[in-house]
């Protein structure tokens, strides 16, 4: 392991520079934004463009006897049954006891969830496309709705897909190390139920696509708010009858996706599949209402956990279950199971645990289908141990920072192979928490504490740990049985003939500064200044393959792409600008928009010039071009681990329930850091999502399936008031398997913010016997736990 | 449909408009004005704003008829606007910007609060921010971006002192 | 999310806008800032046939000094009151709540009488208005009424209006300059709205009028507490357990069942409400 604190020098490779590597530049995406002139999908002018909107199912469940359409708008109207060549999305995986559950593009025979798309409407404008899908009558034979993902699994509940039989989509097992032996020597059990609700992902853009046939190119022109245009191309051809050659996909300026993008939709492949066959564009622009009932949800998991310890609050073991209810359909690529299978084996955390038993149930119910949400699975694991661990610290009595330390994975163990076979390669893990504990200051807090507020509030402090996998490749996406396998990130570096360089990447960058990084990763490799470089990305003609922006992967994976195609062209910069300088390629130092050689200088411009326009001068062996492609993985594809411990303060007032956070402290690793700013940024913006995770965002459904969260007056997202100021100290433990030591880290700040701040709700009404096991931790939850604990101790509702 | 003359950024435009189309829809849609974002259309979220006669609305929520004979206002109309121009500048140096989607609702209704005072301390930055939403940002880089472009207009002559 | 169609028509006169509800087709309805209406509108929760534009109508748009009152039009904003634009007639309280009451960009645009007419229970006006013991001033085609805001907001979302009838301004009693106030307000972010909402005003010699909102379908004017609170002279902690029996016995009256949940959070508005007043 390399050394605590250490920086970007000692990373072979790289050196100091204030364009490079480890620079706070200030983003070349922000000029378009601040002049509002990003190009966003809705943003597009194309003639004669046409709206789309959807007619949606209002029930949760039933059969479709009869569909109405007026005469007069029959021809602006397609149902199912009019989309030609198109197939229902089927996301085929390996999991054991795969079910398929066939999502249509357009409900035809039955609907599984309220909003689910039934009849693509077509208007000059989006209002006339919903004044037709309001004349359409649909008539249903009503089905009793599978609400409850418990209920789900009794042989009596209704089914979602008749052939099934039940409404499981998987069971999964795990079982490592002794767990009955833990059981027997506990002196500690903690039993405990934890749920976190069903949210959705919001990014400010909704869903959004563009659809025409380019009759010159004789190629479907597919504009998305995607975060992985590769994979829609790859989609597109799947289930439209076109090959990929007649498909191009671009993502143009994309307003945030966090995960939600990263899901190819039955309404994208419907426009489609029918503006193929029209002769003008047709957009659908995904409204707000249409986001919370029918993009993808997320969370919605069940944990119950025993867990073992000894009497100094050593785990001994873990047996846990978890029930995930994934909605109605399997998305495409990745399903329903990737929640539960990354629940179960994220659940041990930043901990040694040698005894460890998970069972989990992947249930379908009539809602929208959940899928991968920033965090993915891992706020509810977190959540899952970290109040755990918190409570096993209060049943021996100790700090839980001490019990939480005194568990994990220490840098001496590194490498470690966790429970669960994940490899966490380096860091130090215990370090995070005290550091936390320090920015805190926990001693002061305890005081105030003990002290008293004089409004009567309690106040509360909580930790929560994590470590995270980031950037891992084919190995462990097998483990996924998923059926898109990523492994590597490809990238073109183009010196052009007047020395400045363009970039081709598969990524897709929608807020996280790409164009930014991987031009300072250019100018680290090739010294070329850092405003004649441009990132280009989102396009499936113009780029090379990749998979795109998810699972905290872009800057290591496409990071390294760009370094090591930049350090290729550098080659034959090298090789040009010898022949030019008489001197051997060796001998060619390229620094400065310039190659040095030991008897002069030339401008890159004057090599772009000798490859492009004066070929006179090319050396007479190796490739000419200064246009090198190429591809990168890390060199272990178990991932990097990027670990965090988030703290935090909360007054809590036991007379209404609301929770105020005070204070809140991130200390987290990421190994090196390409740019500063972008990298706090996304810790920010990751925590104010936990926050809304924590104490704010929730779609409940009624008994009949009904979702009672569908404008944002019922789905509150955290504003400005509701983030709190965030205090960030970073360790730098570089990873040894990528370039510079860069790790992931693009959704670290989302996971923890649940289990902490319960954790603090816990610690503030520890006094009253209260606690919280279940998020988002609203004002009636709350008071509802404060009732029960007083209930259980016989106090009345008293004067606070 | 409605006739409607009004003013935007400066020119004078003399319309018919469907009463149901919102100025937010109108500027982007009939006038090409694409700074101006629809991202909730029910008036929670401030993507939209716009400013009438000087003061930020929803532009979603505000029909373009009942505008008729004002004065409306979209980013594009501050292009070169010293104040804006600072605001830009401190957004980007504090990084108070992600996606971008919601930094044109932003920069308005930043400008807004530097002009009336009401952009003094983070607490009172955060009130006269809370109904705008931005999901990418966590805030923390926009509120230390109108901070600082408070102090450097108010350094500059170019805004209020605080209320 | 686009509304369904409707015509549009302003009115630039009372006279005018009662000529063209008289005239419309279908369902017509007043539009003043539109701040709740628009959101209706673009769900389509409201599919009006015809919308008449009020908002400019100038008498509508004044406040008037009177000897013993203040008027204020129904087309005032909530930023004219927060930002003191208008004369007030409650020693702060009306700007205080402006300040607090949605986002400035709706409060630019959203007017008093359009919050008064929707009689949304959670909403700010109607409590903050029944506290202050205003008169609504109504206008219609056979001429001008007033009536009591207590017998204006008849029900959820229901108030006095009739056909065509519009609300032109609303007339609140001069304080004295020993009326104090308090408000609480519970809401989970910033600007949304109120799931318990108390107002108190004390006036020296009369009971304090004390009132809930989000309780029931309109504001609950809280009798047994406001003699409650008249009776002391500055707030003590030691008075929430009377307050809270008080208000346990003014909801029962008032056919109001809250759960625990409710009883609780409604109980520390009011007592907050009542702390604010006596503390001010």
């Amino acid at each position: 392991m390399r050394t605590q604190e250490a920086g970007v020098d000692s990373t072979p490779g790289a050196r100091r520079s204030d364009k490079g590597v480890g620079a706070a530049l200030q983003r070349k995406e922000d000029k378009r934004h601040l002049f509002g002139r990003g190009q966003f999908t809705c943003d597009l002018r194309f003639p004669n463009l046409h709206d789309v909107a959807f007619l949606r199912s209002p029930i949760a469940h039933g059969r479709i006897v009869r569909i109405d359409v007026p005469e007069a708008v029959r021809k602006q109207v397609i149902l199912a049954a009019d989309l030609k060549g198109a197939q229902a999305i089927r996301a085929v995986t390996d999991a054991p006891g795969f079910k398929a559950a066939d999502y249509p593009l357009l409900a035809f025979d039955k609907v599984l969830f309220v909003g689910q798309p039934i009849a693509l409407c077509i208007g000059r404008t989006r209002a006339e496309a919903e004044d037709i899908a309001q004349q359409i009558e649909v008539e249903f034979e009503e089905l009793p709705a599978v609400v409850d993902m418990l209920a789900a699994l009794e042989p009596s509940s209704p089914l979602l897909h008749d052939s099934w039989g039940d409404n499981l989509y998987l069971a999964r097992e795990f079982e490592a190390g002794d767990i009955e032996q833990a059981r027997e020597a506990a002196t500690v059990v903690i039993e405990r139920e934890y749920r976190l609700n069903r949210q959705a992902g919001v990014p400010m853009e909704g869903r959004a696509a563009l659809a025409f046939w380019d009759e010159r190119l004789d190629e479907l022109v597919f504009y998305n708010s995607t975060q992985m245009p590769h994979q829609v191309r790859y989609a597109l051809s799947l289930h439209l009858d076109l090959e990929e050659r007649q498909i191009h996909v671009i993502a143009p300026d994309v307003g945030g996706g966090f995960g939600i993008k990263n899901i190819v939709y039955p309404e994208e492949i419907a426009v489609a599949a029918v503006a193929r066959h029209l002769r003008y564009p047709l957009r659908w622009i995904e409204d707000r209402r249409e986001h919370l009932l029918s993009s993808i949800h997320c969370r919605d998991t069940l944990y119950n956990v025993k867990a073992y310890a000894d009497v100094n609050g050593r785990v001994l073991g873990l047996d846990v279950e978890v029930r995930v209810d994934a909605g109605a359909y399997a998305t495409w690529p990745n399903g329903p199971n990737m929640e539960l299978g990354m629940a179960i084996k994220n659940v041990p955390g930043p901990y040694r645990i040698s005894a460890y038993r998970a069972r989990g149930w992947t249930v379908a119910t009539n809602k929208s289908p959940i899928g991968p949400y920033r965090g993915v699975a891992r706020p509810g694991a977190c959540f899952c141990i970290e109040r755990t661990i918190d409570e096993i610290a209060r049943a021996v009595g100790r700090e839980p920072h001490k019990v939480r330390m005194e568990n994990m994975v220490t840098p001496d163990l590194m490498p470690y192979r966790s429970v669960t076979s994940m490899l966490y390669d380096n860091g130090d893990y215990p370090q995070s928490v005290e550091k936390a504990v320090d920015l805190l200051d926990l001693p002061a807090v305890r005081e105030r504490q003990a002290r008293g507020e004089p409004d009567g509030r309690l106040i509360g402090i909580g930790f929560a740990s994590y470590t995270e996998q980031t950037a891992h490749g084919c190995g462990e996406w097998i483990t996924r049985g998923v059926p898109i396998i990523p492994g590597y990130e490809s990238a073109t570096a183009r010196l052009l003939s007047d020395g400045s360089l363009h970039l081709l990447v598969g990524i897709q960058s929608h807020g996280q500064g790409l164009e930014t990084t991987l031009a300072q990763v250019a100018h680290q490799e090739l010294g070329i200044d850092f405003d004649r470089i441009s990132v280009r990305h989102g396009d499936s003609s113009l780029c090379p393959f990749g998979m795109g922006t998810f699972a905290s992967r872009s800057m290591v994976m496409s990071g390294g792409a760009v370094a090591k195609a930049c350090r290729i062209l550098k080659g034959r910069i090298q090789a040009v600008a010898a022949q030019m300088l008489q001197c051997a390629p060796n001998e060619v130092e390229v620094r400065n928009d310039r190659a040095f050689g030991p008897n002069g200088d030339v401008s890159l411009r004057e090599v772009g010039q000798v490859a492009y326009v004066r070929q006179e001068g090319l050396p007479r062996d190796g490739s000419p071009t200064l246009d090198v492609n190429a591809t990168y993985s890390p060199a272990i594809d178990t991932g990097v681990f990027c670990y965090s411990t988030h703290g935090v303060v909360v007054a809590v007032d036991p007379d209404t329930g609301y929770v105020e956070i005070l204070d809140y402290a991130v200390v987290e690793d990421c190994g090196t850091i390409v740019n500063p700013l972008i990298v706090d940024g996304q810790i920010v913006g990751g925590v104010a999502q936990g926050i809304g995770n924590a104490l704010y965002e929730e779609i409940p459904y009624d008994e009949h399936g009904q979702p009672l969260a569908t404008t944002l007056a019922d789905y509150l997202l955290p504003g400005s008031t509701e983030v709190p100021e965030i205090k960030i100290a970073h360790m730098c433990t570089p990873a040894e398997h990528t370039e510079y030591g860069m790790k992931g880290m693009g959704e670290g700040g989302a996971i923890s913010p649940p289990a902490a701040i319960a954790n603090a709700v816990r610690d503030a009404l520890a006094g009253l016997g209260a606690e919280l096991c279940e998020t988002p931790i609203t004002p009636r939850r709350v008071l509802q736990a404060i009732h029960i604990a007083e209930n259980r101790n016989g106090v009345s509702g008293g004067e606070s | 449909m409605s006739s409607i003359e009004l003013s935007v950024n400066g020119k004078s435009v003399r319309t018919t408009v469907d009463p149901r189309e919102s100025i937010g829809a109108f500027v982007r849609d009939e006038l090409n004005l694409t700074a101006t974002h629809l991202a909730c259309e029910h008036g929670v979220c401030g993507a939209c704003t716009i400013l009438i006669d000087g003061a930020p609305v929803r532009g979603c929520i505000t029909f373009a008829a009942t505008v008729d004979g004002q004065k409306v206002q979209t980013l594009e109309d501050f292009e070169d606007e010293p104040l804006m121009n600072l605001i830009r500048s401190c957004f980007s140096e504090a990084h108070g910007l992600q996606c971008g989607f919601c930094t044109p609702g932003m920069l308005l209704i930043a400008r807004d609060m530097i002009l009336r005072g009401a952009a003094g301390t983070s607490d009172e930055i955060r009130h006269g921010l809370s109904g705008n939403i931005c999901r990418c940002t966590g805030y923390a880089g926009i509120v230390k971006a109108i901070q600082l472009a408070a102090e450097r207009a108010r350094a500059a002559g170019l805004a209020a002192q605080p209320a | 999310m686009k509304p369904a169609p409707f015509s549009y028509s302003r009115a630039e006169t009372l006279d005018d806008a009662f000529r063209i509800f008289a005239a419309a087709d279908g369902e017509a309805k007043y539009l003043a800032g539109g701040q709740t209406l628009g959101p209706m509108l673009n769900l389509r929760l409201t599919q009006p046939d015809a919308l008449i534009d009020i908002a400019r109508v100038a008498e509508l748009r004044r406040a008037e000094e009177r000897p013993s009152s203040i008027v204020l039009g129904a087309a005032v904003r909530h930023a004219e009151i927060e930002d003191g634009l208008v004369p007030d007639a409650s020693n702060g309280l009306m700007r205080r709540t402006a300040r607090g009451l949605a986002y400035r960009a709706v409060r630019n645009r959203g007017t008093l009488g359009g919050s008064l007419a929707h009689a949304d229970p959670v909403a700010e006006w109607p409590n903050v208005l029944t506290a202050l013991n205003a008169v609504i001033l109504l206008r219609s085609i056979d001429g001008m009424r007033s009536v009591p805001i207590r017998e204006f907001l008849i029900g959820y979302l229901t108030t006095g209006l009739e056909p065509g009838e519009i609300l032109v301004g609303v007339e609140i009693p001069r304080p004295a300059r020993s009326q104090r106030a308090g408000i609480s307000k519970l809401c989970r972010k910033a600007g949304e709205f109120a799931h318990s909402l108390a107002v108190t005003v004390i006036q020296d010699s009369q009971p304090a009028r004390c009132v809930l909102g989000c309780a029931a379908s309109t504001p609950i004017l809280l009798t047994r507490v406001g003699a409650l609170v008249a009776s002391v002279s500055a707030w003590n902690a030691d008075m929430r357990s009377d307050i809270r029996a008080a208000l346990e016995e003014d909801l029962r009256e008032a056919g109001v069942e809250p759960d625990p949940f409710e009883a609780r959070t409604h109980a520390a508005t009011v007592s907050r409400s009542i702390m604010e007043a006596l503390s001010a």
